[in-house]
């Protein structure tokens, strides 16, 4: 009985819940979801086509449903901020308050394979914003154009979300490491902050293409490259990869080495 | 069951409290203004799709030189599909033989519309289009007083049926 119980502890996606119940408690989904709110609410759109004769109506609704989501998008690069706020506050109570209270102590003491709670923490803290965003971005689609948003293409919202995914997941990595290694909830925060912030403001001073490895140039460039192709070619879009994703996979690895093999409370 | 209940209409009215705000208080504060510079030949026209949410329009037309006279067609989705389809001209506004124009607008939904500047004249004449976006969108600020009402709800009926029981 007391070994089936263990196994059921154990199990990943008994870690999540506890993990979910215990991370996004009403007032932290309240601001979440108010600041994705007040981030993408904002967002309009004022298109104009001059063609020389008159066009269907379903001709001149998919023309401006690209511009929409192409707008939609750019909302998406000015989530950058909000996110830093979220994700280094997320990380910092799930993690460094664990640490610094002696939580971790008590859960690494059960019968819980270290990769399995270092799966469910990143699982919920990384996945459950980027969600409650990508949610709240469709939903503004659909609330100030209606018929615009039912013509945006599945692969051009996919599109955007892979961007976002990819844009939270270097400040997910960033606040992540802070949490795990500073093991102050405020410290961890400010660390998160300031380490996240100075990376945006540096990497708009420095020459091109290096400004494209980090957000948010880097995240507009990935942008730009699916709906305008302004500037921004097929060799462009490799930089941005490589900061923003291949970059935090590596943190996120080192991290899971760390967690698993050396990590004491 | 019930703090679930209470919780999800708790988190809907911070929702609803800012989209109002936010689309009140900074999108719609202040007016929002398009131009547009363009020549029309003689007795030919001018097609501009465009695309407006539901806050009040000013459109402001001038044309040069003063002798030169247009004619003014708004239309709406509808009218757009007859036009198309069987070359039909439906307007929701229209003005005819003018020198310009100065008109209020208040689209009834969030969409396409047609502006058609035909210059009746034999010359060609100069225009200068500015439209005017103020006011409010009262559509998203009753879908969210909607949403309000249900997120009130909500919040406080599971209470009041859990004194009742008391």
């Amino acid at each position: 009985m007391h070994r089936k119980a263990v196994k059921t502890a154990g199990r990943l996606s008994r870690l999540v819940h506890w993990e979910l119940e215990k991370t996004f408690t009403v007032p932290m989904l309240a601001i979440v979801i108010a600041a994705a709110l007040y981030d993408f609410v904002t967002a309009s759109y004022g298109a104009g086509s001059s063609p020389t004769a008159p066009q269907s109506l379903a001709n001149v609704l998919d023309k401006f449903a690209r511009g929409w989501a192409f707008n939609l998008s750019v909302e998406a690069v000015s989530s950058f901020m909000f996110s830093v706020f979220i994700f280094a506050a997320l990380t910092s109570i799930s993690l460094s308050r664990d640490i610094s209270s002696g939580y971790m102590r008590v859960l690494l003491s059960y019968p819980i394979r270290r990769a399995k709670l270092f799966m469910s923490r990143v699982l919920v803290l990384l996945l459950v914003p980027f969600l409650i965003f990508m949610c709240t971005l469709m939903f503004v689609g659909a609330l100030v154009f209606p018929s615009l948003f039912l013509r945006i293409s599945v692969l051009d919202i996919g599109y955007i979300a892979a961007v976002i995914f990819v844009q939270m997941f270097l400040i997910f990595a960033v606040s992540f490491s802070a949490s795990l290694y500073i093991r102050q909830p405020v410290m961890s925060f400010l660390a998160s902050v300031v380490t996240l912030i100075s990376l945006e403001q540096t990497s708009n001073h420095l020459p091109v293409p290096y400004n494209y490895l980090l957000p948010t140039e880097g995240t507009f460039v990935l942008m730009d490259y699916r709906f305008y192709r302004f500037q921004y070619g097929p060799t462009d879009i490799f930089m941005p990869l490589i900061g923003m994703l291949i970059v935090p996979i590596i943190i996120m690895i080192i991290n899971f080495f760390y967690f698993t093999r050396r990590f004491q409370t | 069951m019930k703090s679930k209940i209470i919780k999800a209409g708790y988190l809907t009215i911070v929702a609803t409290i800012m989209i109002a705000f936010t689309r009140a208080f900074i999108t719609d504060s202040c007016p929002s203004v398009e131009t547009g510079h363009f020549n029309v030949g003689s007795n030919s026209q001018n097609l501009e799709y465009t695309l407006w949410d539901t806050r009040t329009r000013r459109v402001v037309i001038d044309v040069s030189p003063a002798t030169a006279r247009i004619n003014v067609y708004l239309l709406d989705e509808e009218g757009i599909n007859l036009l198309y389809d069987e070359g039909c001209l439906q307007s929701v506004f229209s003005l005819e033989d003018v020198d310009g124009c100065d008109f209020t607008y208040q689209p009834q939904y969030r969409g396409a519309y047609l502006f058609i500047i035909q210059n009746s004249s034999n010359r060609t004449a100069s225009i200068s289009k500015r439209i005017i976006s103020q006011g409010l969108e009262w559509d998203i600020l009753q879908f969210s007083a909607v949403l309000g009402i249900a997120g009130v709800a909500m919040f406080l009926l599971p209470r009041l049926l859990r004194r009742e029981k008391r």
